[in-house]
């Protein structure tokens, strides 16, 4: 056969196949039938070996001619098949049958506090560190400057195994186990699970959460634990919170302070929990007390630091406003499963 | 601890506001807050009377029209002293009277509407006075709520959350010295007096301190001809304000001290102290006795006693006696004012399981030169509440006399501590507002410090004072944050992130739970000795968990008793063992990650197969490819082990045995635990690997499928083909496993795909056919295969 008869008949072959054609799908069946590396086309231009060289340019010219047809064709069929919007359109199927069942997972929230509070401060440069749950009486308290019968030990009820070891009753034992391993400068948050012999109830569990945070330098100032728990504390609630700091006490700091945020006074439940007035303690902080350095054998005339305690479930329940802290231990999915 | 204002005002002149009270004191550590006064009434509010007209045929109605500001309302009253142009209190409809038992209504009296109610004092539960109703004076607002009104310059109430080491706040004289600080200020000094008797105090008791560590000064006077009766109204308010109920005026007396001075002291009748003898010593031995309170205590011999010739009289510093007590027909009283050491007291206090006014301020320290003002202070008050004469003179036991601390002080070190920029003199005007002397040379300063303030002992704890009151809030923020990299170390447990991570984002909800286990709880995986807790809250809360799983199962079966279907839970937590290491015991923490499934309902149209133990391998098999570990399933007494490069990580749980006991549905449950520190161990020591290339020659798929006995474990069915197949066998999955129809019960059919590759060439059938003969040979031989 002539090559032109050839080539009317793939160009009919095509008209006809692409009047048939309702899907992108499709029409990219009917592309590889013509253009690809083994479709119509390209085999008649295999045939261009053939013909004596005289006659070759006028017959590449058909061919390609042919070609730029077929690919014009097809392009404007896509654009047709896109304007009618609907590519699935001759698709049997029940398109609104439900996707498979999955089953959702989640993070707990007080992971998810924990990890929003690590990243805040690794981005600036501190380290994570951990201390034992069970613990001595040293590290636990002696070494923090709470000696027995302090009264400070009235502020946190303790668990004691019959050994007299300690449930830690909170993460600043991981300041002296760290201290006594490392020289300064340290820059760390201890985060980790204590423990409390209180009755459990709507306010209080007999374990909850802390992360502990310790800076010791050559020249450490009450200036600069100030900046990094306002920065602290803007990362966590926002650019436009506004800080307190005021004194308070603990054996292990001194200064001693305890930093509120403004939580305002706009509904009864701020007007509880912020006591009426308007102010809601976050954490407390203060300088490493020279005392504790005495005890990790710094000298306290060559270092000064600064150290902070934040309590992990008292921050989730302001941020998700949970009321009763209970309802972290007990595990209910529809309770866990909602925080992102 | 609670201030009134008005008792504060013997004190001070109070200038601030009390907004500036509140915040002020706040400030300087004393965190307060107002209290506002509870009324008995609601929504009462302040309305002026239009009018006031006779009913007809009442004797003493009237009806009037009272203004409260947002309108006029007729409201019918009946008392006399109801005239026009006064102000008074009108509870409103919707009003309630006592404590809510009194709602106010619209109702029809005598036929006439009234809107609401003009109240008498007694009705609005202010006094007992109902001569009429109450009228107003001064500036008002009409409408306003009347609680504001009364609230307008009248007492109010502080709640002070005071921090353990202030113990010199402890009263309203330590108050009013914040607040004088506040204020820049001086605060009155008291200057009660009284008169003392010819007759003298001497011979009439003798003291004896046995113990003078326990107590460095015990001193007391006497007085006699006491008349022990009802307060006067003055005293009794001032104790109800701040929430302290009258008893007579001699225990008032003291207890008015207490709160004014912080100084607790203690009232003996003299009668009753045999051959008027004190001696202050340590309990000789365990005996009972019974308090002024009622109760019986044991004291033993740390507790530290105020005795006479015959028997204790009072737990020093703690609780006075019952056999010593003033009552109805005490005369003659012996007031004791001592100073005891804090540490006895608390560690008394302590044992007995109590805590008194008393006792709480001993605890926390006292001022010893404060231990005869405030006796004097105390017998001028009794002079005035019940009458007796003030012997002379007074005992005073004192042998060596406490000196005030003395600081030395650098004003560099302090500003080098605070970041601040304080002048010498700012640092001498904040020492001369907590009236702390000092001499002064240059930037240094030697401080004598008030005998108040125990808790001033070093150089640190003056620059907390001069930060507080130069303002924690004044101190700039340093907004420069540089750190040295040797700061900077490698958190080792980043791989509880990851997995948390991607667990949950594969479907599992992450569980946190009570890591205090009942005993049963604790018995369910014993390894080593338990870690009990010697002072648990209750029996099911005494043990540290052990692992991970019983946590794990609380969740659970809350979550199947609520409902909750077809859910995965996981949790992450350090558990702990006791173990002995040679003579002594030591304590092991490990992190360890506990998985449940409950998916035994999971009804779709898409999901038809069961979920069963292999799904959950195949979970397992993911998390571990998340993390870049290889993992091998053995099986093992029951439980499913899980290791990787050799070591032990984990465990499926044979879950028959634990179940019944703790879950009332049993079907469908998996468990798997983790020891996450022997993974973190050999994630740490692994190498980082070379990337592979793939080979770019294709691989051949061959499938066979056969019948075989069941006893033939799949495992070591793969470990034999393996082992004659050589390197070119890639891979062998299992894609079909059938039983039943045509085949013996003992027996199933597996149906194997088998991919072989080379990394040299494209491999031609040839290569494929001998081994492919070679592994069916073998499978006939060794385990009688019948190829399908």
């Amino acid at each position: 056969m002539e090559l032109s008869n050839k080539i009317k008949d793939v160009k009919q072959q095509f008209d006809k196949d692409l009047s048939n054609i309702n899907s992108l799908v499709d029409l990219e069946k009917i592309k590889n039938k013509f253009l690809s590396r083994k479709g119509s086309v390209s085999l008649l231009f295999s045939d261009l070996a053939n013909l004596e060289p005289s006659d070759r340019p006028d017959a590449g010219n058909q061919l390609n001619k042919l070609k730029n047809e077929i690919s014009d064709a097809i392009q404007l069929k896509v654009k047709n098949l896109g304007d009618s919007s609907d590519i699935l359109s001759n698709d049997s199927r029940d398109l609104t049958l439900p996707a498979k069942k999955n089953s959702f997972g989640s993070q707990h929230p007080l992971s998810i506090v924990i990890d929003t509070i690590e990243s805040i401060f690794t981005k600036i440069g501190f380290s994570i560190a951990y201390g034992p749950e069970i613990d001595t009486d040293f590290y636990n308290f002696e070494a923090l400057n709470i000696p027995k019968h302090h009264p400070a030990r009235d502020m946190q009820d303790t668990f004691y195994l019959d050994d007299g070891n300690v449930l830690r009753t909170h993460t600043s034992n991981s300041q002296i186990h760290y201290m006594l391993d490392n020289k300064p400068p340290i820059r760390i948050i201890a985060p980790g699970r204590v423990y409390r012999n209180e009755d459990v109830s709507v306010r209080s569990y007999c374990l909850f959460h802390q992360i502990e945070g310790l800076y010791v330098d050559s020249h450490v100032t009450f200036a600069d634990l100030k900046s990094v728990l306002n920065y602290f504390a803007r990362e966590l609630f926002g650019n436009d919170v506004k800080t307190r700091f005021r004194p308070s006490y603990f054996p292990f700091t001194e200064p001693s302070a305890e930093m509120d945020v403004y939580w305002g006074l706009n509904s009864e439940s701020d007007r509880r929990i912020t006591k009426g007035t308007g102010w809601l303690e976050i954490l407390g902080c203060g300088m490493v007390d020279p005392e504790v350095f005495k005890n990790v054998n710094y000298n306290h005339e060559d270092v000064s630091g600064y150290a902070f305690g934040v309590g992990i479930e008292r921050i989730a329940m302001l941020l998700y406003g949970i009321e009763d802290i209970r309802e972290f231990y007990r595990g209910d999915i529809r309770f866990t499963g909602q925080f992102k | 601890m609670i201030v009134s204002t008005d008792w504060l005002k013997e004190y001070i002149d109070l200038e601030l506001s009390l907004d500036e009270i509140e915040s002020g004191l706040t400030a300087l550590g004393l965190e307060c807050a107002i209290k506002s006064k509870e009324y008995s009434f609601s929504k009462v509010v302040v309305g002026k009377v239009i009018s006031a007209d006779k009913i007809e045929d009442s004797e003493h109605l009237n009806i009037c029209k009272v203004d409260v500001g947002t309108k006029e309302l007729e409201i019918v009253c009946g008392a006399s002293n109801v005239t026009s142009g006064i102000y008074v209190p009108v509870a409103v409809p919707g009003a309630t009277l006592d404590n809510q038992k009194f709602k106010i209504k619209k109702t029809k009296i005598r036929g006439t509407i009234s809107n609401g109610m003009i109240c008498s004092e007694r009705e609005l539960g202010i006094s007992d006075s109902h001569e009429g109703i109450m009228t107003l004076d001064g500036e008002l607002v009409l409408g306003e709520d009347f609680s504001n009104y009364l609230d307008v310059d009248g007492n109010k109430v502080i709640e002070i959350d005071l921090t353990p080491n202030r113990g010199d706040c402890f009263s309203h004289l330590g108050v009013a010295r914040e607040l004088a600080i506040l204020q820049n200020s001086k605060i009155n000094i008291s200057t009660r007096k009284f008169t003392e008797s010819s007759e003298s105090i001497d011979d009439k008791i003798d003291i004896n301190i046995i113990d003078d560590n326990a107590c460095s000064r015990y001193a007391c006077r006497i007085i006699k001809g006491v008349k022990v009766k009802e307060s006067p109204e003055w005293l009794k308010n001032r104790l109800e304000s701040i929430g302290q109920k009258s008893i007579n005026n001699i225990v008032d007396a003291a207890n008015y001290i207490l709160f004014d001075q912080g100084h607790p002291m203690h009232v003996f009748d003299l009668g009753k102290v045999d051959s008027s003898k004190v001696i202050i010593k340590k309990a000789d031995k365990k005996e009972s006795l019974l308090c002024l309170d009622g109760v019986e205590r044991e004291v033993d011999k740390d507790h530290l006693l105020i005795c006479d010739v015959e028997k204790p009289i009072a737990i020093a510093g703690i609780i006075g006696l019952q056999n010593s007590c003033v009552d109805n027909d005490t005369t003659e009283i012996l007031i004791e004012s001592a100073y005891f050491d804090p540490v006895t007291i608390r560690r008394g206090a302590k044992e007995l399981d109590i805590s008194t006014d008393a006792s709480k301020r001993f605890e926390r320290d006292t001022d010893i030169n404060n231990v005869v003002k405030s006796m004097d202070m105390l017998c001028s008050l009794i002079e005035d509440v019940s009458g007796g004469k003030i012997l002379s003179g007074l005992c005073d036991i004192y042998p060596s006399k406490k000196n005030n601390n003395r600081i030395d002080f650098k004003v560099d070190s302090c500003n080098k501590l605070l970041g601040t920029n304080l002048s010498s003199k700012d640092i001498g005007d904040i020492f001369t507002k907590l009236s702390i002397e000092y001499k002064q040379q240059d930037s240094h300063f030697e401080c004598i410090i008030p005998s108040y303030r125990n808790d001033l002992e070093r150089e640190v704890d003056l620059h907390e004072e001069i930060a507080r009151v130069y303002g924690y809030d004044n101190i700039s923020s340093n907004l420069d944050f540089s750190s040295s990299y040797s700061c900077i170390s490698k958190d080792e447990n980043l791989i509880i992130k990851k997995i948390s991570l991607s667990l949950s984002l594969s479907g599992f909800n992450e569980h946190y739970s009570n890591s205090l286990l009942s005993k049963e709880e604790n018995k369910m995986f014993t390894s080593g000795m338990d870690v009990e807790i010697s002072n648990p809250l209750s029996k099911d809360m005494r043990y540290l968990r052990n692992s991970i799983i019983p946590g794990i199962l609380r969740g659970l079966s809350h979550n199947i008793n609520h409902g909750n279907k077809n859910f995965k839970l996981f949790e992450v937590g350090n558990i702990h063992k006791k173990i002995k290491a040679g003579e002594e015991f030591k304590y092991i923490q490990e992190n360890h990650l506990g998985i449940a499934w409950n998916c035994s309902d999971m009804r779709d149209w898409k999901e038809k197969d069961e979920f069963d133990l292999y799904m959950v391998k195949g979970e397992i098999e993911q998390l571990f490819f998340n993390l870049g570990l290889n993992i091998e399933f053995k099986n093992k007494n029951n439980h499913l082990n899980i290791y990787s490069s050799g070591k032990s990580i984990g465990q499926i749980i044979d879950t028959g045995s634990l179940k019944a006991k703790f879950l009332d549905k049993n079907v469908g449950i998996y468990l798997a635990t983790f020891n996450l520190d022997n993974i973190n161990r050999l994630l740490l020591s692994k190498k980082r690997e070379k990337a592979r290339i793939p080979a770019p020659y294709p691989g051949v798929e061959r499938d066979i499928s056969f019948i075989i006995d069941k006893k033939n474990n799949y495992e070591e069915i793969v470990d034999t083909i393996r082992e004659v197949s050589g390197t070119l066998l890639k891979d062998v999955s299992l894609f079909d496993l059938y039983e039943g129809k045509s085949i013996d019960e003992d027996q199933h059919s597996l149906a194997l795909s088998f991919t072989f590759k080379s990394e040299e060439r494209t491999l031609v059938d040839g290569d494929v056919d001998d081994i492919m003969k070679k592994i069916i040979n073998t499978l006939k031989d060794k385990y009688n295969i019948v190829q399908r």
